[in-house]
C-alpha cells in the first residue's frame, strides 16, 4: 500500500507494507537519526514527531501515518545544532546512540511546554533511556535549551 | 511476529464493523502499541478507526465523553478533566513509560484489552465510569471487567466513547513500582462521593477490582470512622478478603496482599485530608 | 597549553548530537543480505536431525548454514590478547547446544522478513539432554556442558569440563593463617551477585563484504578490533592478511562488544556467497545471544583485632559463567588480584572457579570480577566494623594503603617493587572528602524521617585497573600533514567513552597545537596500529602514554627535519606552541608542513602496561526506606575519585556519574532473572529495566587532587571503577537504617519487605 506523508516538510509517497513500522520506513527513506534500540516500545531511540507530537516509531505503524505530518531529526538541524551544542559542552553525548531522539523530544518539550520547570522537563523526557551519561549533563544542557536556570 | 496482510481505514463506525467481522482474523486496531507486547499474531485486515474522530475529550453537563482513541497524553494533560478529578489522570499515568508511547497507546485500547498492568484502568474504576460499545450500548466499567475474555468467533463490537459521571468528588491514586518507569507492582485508588467511598486495587496482577468487602465496612457500617486509624485498620484488614493475588517478576503475592493495605490506606488518608 | 585537564567538548559529539549517520547499521550497503539466526529452545540437546530444504527454496533465500557447514574449529569469542585465558570451547555452530539461544542455524536472506519466514521453516529434530541450571553444584552434576574433546586452553587455567569448570583460580599471599591466629574477631558470610546486563543502547551489529582485492571486509561495533581481526581469520582459516576489519561509532560497550558474538556469522555467509551480509541483533538476541556479568557466590572470612587491625581475608568464590567460558578465569583473577589488595593485612587466600552451566554465557562487563568481589569484600569489611562497633569509616582508615606502600597483588607473579609501588593513592581522602560532602557524622547510622520513613548512610571503597598489567598494550601513530595539521590515528575504540577526544587532547597538549589541529582516526586494522581495543580501562593510560610517546617522538623528528633544512644542528632547534626555533631563524609548523609536502613525516610508538596504578574511589550514600512498602530510594550519592589528573574534566564526570547509576540499577533491581525451568524471564528493556531519568540523578562527583607519574599527563583510569562502590555502600546504608543485612543482589522493594517482616516478627 502507498502512504503519502509531509516528511521534513516534503510530501512524499511512499509503498509501505501493512505491518510496517514506522521507524524501518523512515530510515529506508533515509532518516537515520531514527535508531532501533529494544524493540519493544521502552527505549525512546526512536523517537520521531508525528503531526508534531513525540511518538516511539517502533511502534506507530507506518500505515497510520497516512495524511500526517512526520518530523526526524533531520529536518530539524537548527533546532538540533543549537540543543547539540549544549549537550556537548556538559559531556552528555556520549556513545550518542540515544542523543537523536532525546534532542527530538527535547525540540517538541521546548514547543509544548512553556516555562517548565525541571521536574517537568525531566517528567517529559524520562522516556528517553540512556545507558552511558547518568542523564546529569543532558538534563543541565536541555535546561539551558528550555531556557531554565 | 505481526503480520498484517490488508489494512483498512473506515469512515464510518458501521464501515468498520462490518469489516471487522468478515473474518475472524480481522482485528480492530487501537493505538495499535500492544502490538508490540505480543509474540506471534497474524492480521487479515487491521481495522484502523483514527479516521472516526474517537479522539476527543468532551465535557458535558453530566459527563465527560473521552472518544475511545484518545491517548494515554491527552488525558494526562488534558485540564478540565485533571480538575474535575484531582488530577487522578495526570497521576495514574504520568509513569507509564514515556510521553512518546503516552502519545500512541489510547484509552480504548487499554480498557478493552482488559490490562492486568493497568494503572488508568484502576483509576477509571473509582469513578463513575460506563463504556459505551457500538452495538452493546452502554455498560458499567465494572460490569464489562467482569464479561469473560471474547471468544474469538465472537462478533466484535467496537468502544466507542468512555464516559465519566461528574460529581463533587475526592480520589486518590497510589502505586508501586522497582524503578520509575517499569510496570506497576500493585495499585490502588479511593475515591469518596457524598461520604461513600470505592475501593479498587489492580495490578495484583490481575485486573482492577473493588475492594468490596473493605466498601461494606467503609460505607454500611456506620460504626466505622475511616478518618481515625481503628476504623481505617477495620477496613484494611477486609481489603483483601475478596480479591486474589499472585505472583510474577514484579513482586509476591504476600508482598501485594501487603501492599493493598498499606496503599489503600494511604489513598483513604489522602481523600480525607482536607486542603 | 592548557588542552589537558579541561573540559574540550567531544570531537564527534556535534555529528552524533545531531543525528548523523555514523554507526554500523547506518552505514551497511542497502543491498545486503540480512542474517537472522535460528536459536536453540532448549538448554541442553543434540541436534539428531536438521532439515533446511524448505527454508532453503524461499524465493530470496541466499544460505542456510548448519553446524555441518560452519568451519570444525574451537575457539573462544572473548576479546583478549592471544593466547587468550579463556578456554576454546565455543564453536560457530556446535551439533550440541548449551543454552535455550544458542546458534543452531544461519539464514542469509534478501529481508529480514524473508529471513525470518525462512527460519521458521526449518526442521530441528533434538535429543533433550538433563541441563546444569544451578551453578552451586554444577561440578557435582551428572551432566557435562563441554563433553567434546576438541575443547583445550592455550595454557593452564584450571580447565576441568568433566567437573564442569571452565576456569579455576587459587592463590595464597603473605601468611593468612598468622593473620587468622592474631585475630580476636573473625566474621564468616556468604555474599551473591546476580547476572545483570551491560545494555548498551546500540544493539551489537555487524556487515561483511569483499572488498575490490577479494579481501573479507568486517564492519562491527567493537571494542576490540584486531582481536577481531585475529579471531575472523583463525575461525575462517583465512591468512590474516586477507581480513579487514573497521570499527565506526559504537553506541556504547561496556564489556558486551568485548565478545565477538556477532562477527563471524556475516563474515562466513560473505565467503560463502560473495555478497555484503549484515546481521543486527534483536534486543532479546542481545540478552539471549551475548554476554552479562558472571553472577558469583562468595563465602567469605575475615580476620581483624579488636582494635579494628584488619588481619587476614579467606574467600571462596564460584562464578557462573554460563554455556561457554568466555572471560571465565580472567573475571575470577581480576576479581582475586585487586579486591583485598589496597588493604593492610597479614595475608590473604582467594579460591575461585567459574563454573558452565546450561545458562547464557557470561562475559566482560565494566568492573569484570572487581564490581562482584568488591560488593563482598566492603560489605565484609562494613560488617566487621559493626561487630567491632565501629565507624566503618574509621576502620577503612586504620587499614587502607596509603602512597607510597605496595599494593599487594593477589597473583603468584613476583613484581619488581617499582611496579606495585602506589606513586598515586588518594584513598584517603577520597574517604574524608565523601565523609565530608555526605556529612556523615550527622547523618551516621540512620535519621527518623517520619514514622514510616528512615534514613540511612553507608559507605565504601573501590579498586580497579588502568589496564592489565604486562599484557594490555596500546599503539599511536602520528602523521604530519602539509598544512601544519596532525592525523592522530590509534586503535583504541571510543564507544562514548570520548577517548578519540582525550587522546586527541593528549597529541594537542605534546605537540603544542591546538585541539582542533589534530585529526583522530579510529579503527581500520589495515591504516591504524595495533592496539588491544578498549577494555580493562586501558585507553587512557596506555594507549594514552603511546600516545604521549609517539608525540614526543614526532616533535624530535620534525627537529631534525628542521635542522636538516636550516643546515644546523640537531640540538639547536627548540620547539614551543607550533614554531621551531634556531638562534637565527624561525619556522612554524604551517611553513615545516608546506616545506615537507612531498616527504611524509610519520612517527609511530606502542606501549605495554608495565605499572600497576589503579584507580581509587569512595562511595557514600543515603537512601530513604519506606519501612511500610520496602521501597528504598537512592536520595544522594557522592563518590570521590583518584583516577590521577583527569585529561578530560567533563568527561570523567560524565563517566563517574553514569557508571554509578548504572551501579544503583544492579544493586537495587537490575537482574536477569530465570524461571525454575531455567527460562530468561526478562530480556527486553519491557522488563529488565534500566534506571530511568527519574531514579536518580547523580550530581555530586568529585576527583582527588593527584597526579600519577606514569601515567600521561597524570592519569589513571575511570571507566570501570565507578560502577564498583553502589552495591556495598547501599546495602551498607540500609543496614544502617533499619538493621537489615542485604548479602544477596539485587534487593527489590518486595524482596526487602520480606526481610522487613521476618525482622519484624
Amino acid at each position: 500500500m502507498k502512504i503519502k506523508v509531509t516528511l521534513n516538510r516534503e510530501i512524499k509517497s511512499i509503498e509501505i507494507n501493512p505491518d510496517d513500522y514506522l521507524s524501518e520506513v523512515l530510515r529506508d527513506n533515509g532518516c537515520k537519526s531514527v535508531k532501533r534500540g529494544c524493540d519493544k516500545s521502552t527505549c525512546g531511540a526512536c523517537t520521531v514527531l508525528v503531526d508534531d507530537k513525540p511518538v516511539l516509531s517502533c511502534t506507530y505503524l507506518a500505515a497510520r501515518a497516512e495524511g500526517k505530518s512526520i518530523t526526524t531529526l533531520e529536518g530539524e538541524q537548527e533546532e538540533a545544532m543549537k540543543l547539540g551544542q549544549l549537550i556537548v559542552a556538559e559531556g552528555g553525548d556520549q556513545c550518542g546512540y540515544c542523543t537523536p531522539s532525546l534532542a527530538l523530544t527535547a525540540i517538541a518539550m521546548k514547543r509544548e511546554l512553556v516555562n517548565p520547570t525541571e521536574e517537568e522537563i525531566i517528567h517529559y523526557i524520562t522516556g528517553n533511556l540512556c545507558r552511558c551519561s547518568g542523564y546529569v549533563a543532558q538534563l543541565k544542557g536541555i535546561k539551558k535549551y528550555m531556557g531554565v536556570e | 511476529m505481526i503480520k498484517i496482510k490488508n489494512w483498512v481505514s473506515p469512515k464510518t463506525i458501521e464501515e468498520a464493523y462490518q469489516i471487522a467481522n468478515e473474518k475472524i482474523n480481522n482485528r480492530i486496531l487501537g493505538g495499535g502499541a500492544f502490538l508490540r507486547l505480543a509474540h506471534d499474531l497474524t492480521i487479515d485486515t487491521a481495522v484502523d478507526l483514527s479516521l472516526l474522530e474517537l479522539d476527543e475529550i468532551c465535557e458535558t453537563e453530566q459527563h465527560f465523553e473521552i472518544g475511545a482513541m484518545t491517548t494515554l497524553r491527552q488525558l494526562e494533560t488534558n485540564k478540565s478533566l485533571n480538575d474535575a478529578f484531582e488530577n487522578i489522570f495526570r497521576k495514574s499515568l504520568e509513569n507509564i513509560v514515556g510521553v512518546q508511547l503516552r502519545n500512541i497507546a489510547t484509552i480504548g485500547g487499554t480498557v478493552f484489552a482488559k490490562y492486568g498492568f493497568s494503572d488508568l484502568i484502576t483509576a477509571l474504576m473509582v469513578l463513575e465510569t460506563s463504556l459505551v460499545f457500538y452495538k452493546k450500548g452502554e455498560i458499567a466499567l465494572s460490569e464489562y471487567l467482569k464479561t469473560p475474555r471474547a471468544h474469538k468467533r465472537d462478533a466484535k463490537d467496537i468502544l466507542i466513547k468512555i464516559k465519566i459521571m461528574k460529581q463533587p468528588i475526592k480520589c486518590s491514586f497510589q502505586m508501586l513500582r522497582n524503578s520509575s518507569s517499569d510496570f506497576a507492582i500493585i495499585n490502588a485508588a479511593v475515591s469518596k462521593v457524598d461520604g461513600r467511598y470505592k475501593i479498587v486495587v489492580g495490578a495484583r496482577p490481575g485486573v482492577s477490582n473493588f475492594a468490596l468487602e473493605a466498601m461494606s465496612i467503609i460505607n454500611d457500617k456506620k460504626e466505622v470512622n475511616p478518618e481515625n486509624i481503628e476504623g481505617q485498620e477495620l477496613i484494611l484488614s477486609a481489603v483483601s478478603d475478596n480479591l486474589i493475588f499472585g505472583t510474577n517478576r514484579f513482586g509476591s503475592q504476600s508482598y501485594r496482599q501487603a501492599m493493598s493495605k498499606v496503599l489503600v490506606k494511604r489513598a483513604i488518608r489522602e481523600v480525607n485530608h482536607e486542603d | 597549553m592548557k588542552i589537558v585537564n579541561s573540559a574540550a567538548p567531544k570531537k564527534d559529539g556535534m555529528k552524533l548530537a545531531t543525528g548523523a549517520p555514523v554507526y554500523t547499521n547506518d552505514l551497511a550497503p542497502k543491498e545486503s543480505l540480512i542474517i537472522k539466526l535460528l536459536r536453540s529452545e532448549h538448554h541442553f540437546a543434540r541436534i539428531k536431525h536438521i532439515d533446511t530444504s524448505k527454508a532453503e527454496k524461499v524465493p530470496g533465500v541466499a544460505c542456510v548454514l548448519t553446524y555441518k557447514d560452519v568451519p570444525n574449529k574451537r575457539f573462544t569469542r572473548a576479546g583478549q590478547t592471544y593466547p587468550e585465558p579463556s578456554p576454546q570451547d565455543w564453536k560457530m555452530l556446535d551439533e550440541i547446544v548449551r543454552y535455550k539461544g544458542d546458534e543452531v542455524a544461519i539464514v542469509a536472506a534478501t529481508t529480514e522478513a524473508i529471513a525470518i519466514k525462512a527460519m521458521k521453516l526449518i526442521k530441528v529434530e533434538y535429543e533433550v539432554l538433563e541441563p546444569v541450571l544451578d551453578y552451586k553444584t554444577a561440578t557435582e552434576h551428572v551432566s557435562i556442558v563441554h563433553p567434546e574433546t576438541d575443547a583445550f586452553t592455550h595454557f593452564e587455567f584450571g580447565f576441568k569440563p568433566e567437573k564442569n569448570i571452565a576456569s579455576s583460580y587459587f592463590v595464597e599471599v603473605g601468611d593468612y593463617e598468622k593473620g587468622f591466629e592474631e585475630s580476636d574477631v573473625i566474621l564468616t558470610r556468604n555474599y551473591e551477585t546476580q547476572a545483570t546486563h551491560p545494555a548498551m543502547m546500540e544493539p551489537v551489529t555487524t556487515y561483511t563484504y569483499l572488498d575490490h582485492t577479494g579481501r573479507l571486509v568486517v564492519v562491527s561495533s567493537t571494542q576490540i578490533p584486531f582481536h577481531v581481526r585475529r579471531m575472523i581469520a583463525n575461525a575462517m582459516d583465512l591468512p590474516m592478511s586477507q581480513v579487514r576489519v573497521i570499527k565506526p561509532r559504537i553506541g556504547g560497550g561496556f564489556g558486551c562488544k568485548q565478545s565477538s558474538a556477532s562477527e563471524f556469522f556475516p563474515a562466513l555467509v560473505t565467503l560463502k556467497t560473495g555478497k555484503p551480509a549484515k546481521i543486527f541483533y534483536t534486543r532479546k538476541e542481545i540478552f539471549l545471544g551475548t554476554t552479562r556479568r558472571h553472577p558469583f557466590y562468595f563465602e567469605v572470612k575475615i580476620g581483624a583485632t579488636k582494635d579494628g587491625i584488619v588481619k587476614a581475608f579467606d574467600v571462596k568464590a564460584t562464578s557462573d559463567t554460563g554455556a561457554y567460558g568466555e572471560h571465565a578465569g580472567t573475571v575470577m583473577s581480576a576479581c582475586a588480584e585487586k579486591i583485598m589488595a589496597y588493604y593492610k593485612t597479614e595475608g590473604y587466600r582467594f579460591d575461585g572457579k567459574a563454573v558452565y552451566t546450561n545458562h547464557v554465557s557470561s562475559g566482560a562487563y565494566r568492573g569484570y570480577g572487581k564490581t562482584q568481589g568488591g560488593f563482598a569484600i566492603e560489605s565484609i569489611m562494613n560488617e566487621l566494623a559493626h561487630e567491632l562497633n565501629m565507624d566503618p569509616t574509621e576502620l577503612r582508615e586504620k587499614n587502607i594503603i596509603h602512597l607510597g606502600d605496595h599494593l599487594r597483588l593477589g597473583t603468584s607473579h613476583v613484581y619488581d617493587e617499582d611496579v606495585t609501588r602506589q606513586d598515586t593513592c588518594e584513598l584517603e581522602y577520597c574517604l574524608k572528602r565523601g565523609r565530608e560532602m555526605i556529612d556523615w557524622y550527622n547523618k551516621y547510622p540512620s535519621v527518623k524521617v517520619s514514622d514510616t520513613k528512615v534514613r540511612g548512610v553507608g559507605m565504601a571503597l573501590a579498586i580497579q585497573g588502568s589496564g592489565v598489567l604486562n599484557i594490555d598494550s596500546g599503539s599511536a601513530t602520528i602523521k604530519l600533514n602539509s598544512d601544519g595539521f596532525f592525523t592522530l590515528l590509534i586503535s583504541a575504540t571510543d564507544m562514548g567513552t570520548g577517548c578519540d577526544t582525550i587522546l586527541s587532547q593528549m597529541a594537542a597538549e605534546s605537540l603544542q597545537v591546538p585541539l582542533d589541529r589534530i585529526n583522530v582516526y579510529s579503527a581500520d586494522t589495515d591504516v591504524t596500529p595495533y592496539d588491544d581495543g578498549s577494555y580493562a580501562s586501558s585507553s587512557t593510560y596506555v594507549t594514552g602514554t603511546a600516545v604521549r610517546k609517539a608525540s614526543d617522538k614526532m616533535i624530535e623528528t620534525l627537529k631534525s627535519e628542521v635542522a636538516a633544512i636550516l643546515s644546523v644542528p640537531c640540538d639547536q632547534v627548540t620547539y614551543s606552541n607550533g614554531v621551531f626555533r634556531t638562534e637565527e631563524s624561525t619556522l612554524t609548523l604551517e611553513a615545516l608542513g608546506g616545506k615537507l609536502n612531498r616527504k611524509q613525516i610519520t612517527v609511530t610508538d606502542s606501549h605495554v602496561c608495565d605499572k600497576e596504578a589503579p584507580p581509587y574511589k569512595a562511595g557514600f550514600v543515603e537512601v530513604e526506606i519506606d519501612l511500610e512498602t520496602g521501597q528504598i530510594h537512592v536520595v544522594d550519592f557522592v563518590g570521590v575519585i583518584d583516577c590521577g589528573t583527569p585529561i578530560n574534566t567533563n568527561l570523567a564526570t560524565v563517566q563517574a556519574q553514569g557508571g554509578m547509576l548504572q551501579g544503583i540499577g544492579m544493586a537495587l533491581y537490575e537482574e536477569s532473572e530465570r524461571a525454575t525451568n531455567g527460562d530468561e524471564k526478562n530480556a527486553s528493556f519491557l522488563t529488565y529495566k534500566l534506571p530511568s531519568r527519574k531514579d536518580a540523578l547523580i550530581t555530586r562527583v568529585e576527583f582527588a587532587p593527584s597526579y600519577e607519574p606514569t601515567g600521561p599527563y597524570g592519569a589513571k583510569s575511570i571507566g570501570e571503577i565507578v560502577i564498583n562502590t553502589a552495591s556495598p555502600a547501599i546495602m551498607d546504608a540500609i543496614f544502617n537504617a533499619t538493621g537489615i543485612r542485604v548479602r544477596k543482589l539485587p534487593i527489590t522493594p518486595s524482596k526487602f519487605y520480606e526481610l522487613l517482616e521476618q525482622n519484624r516478627a
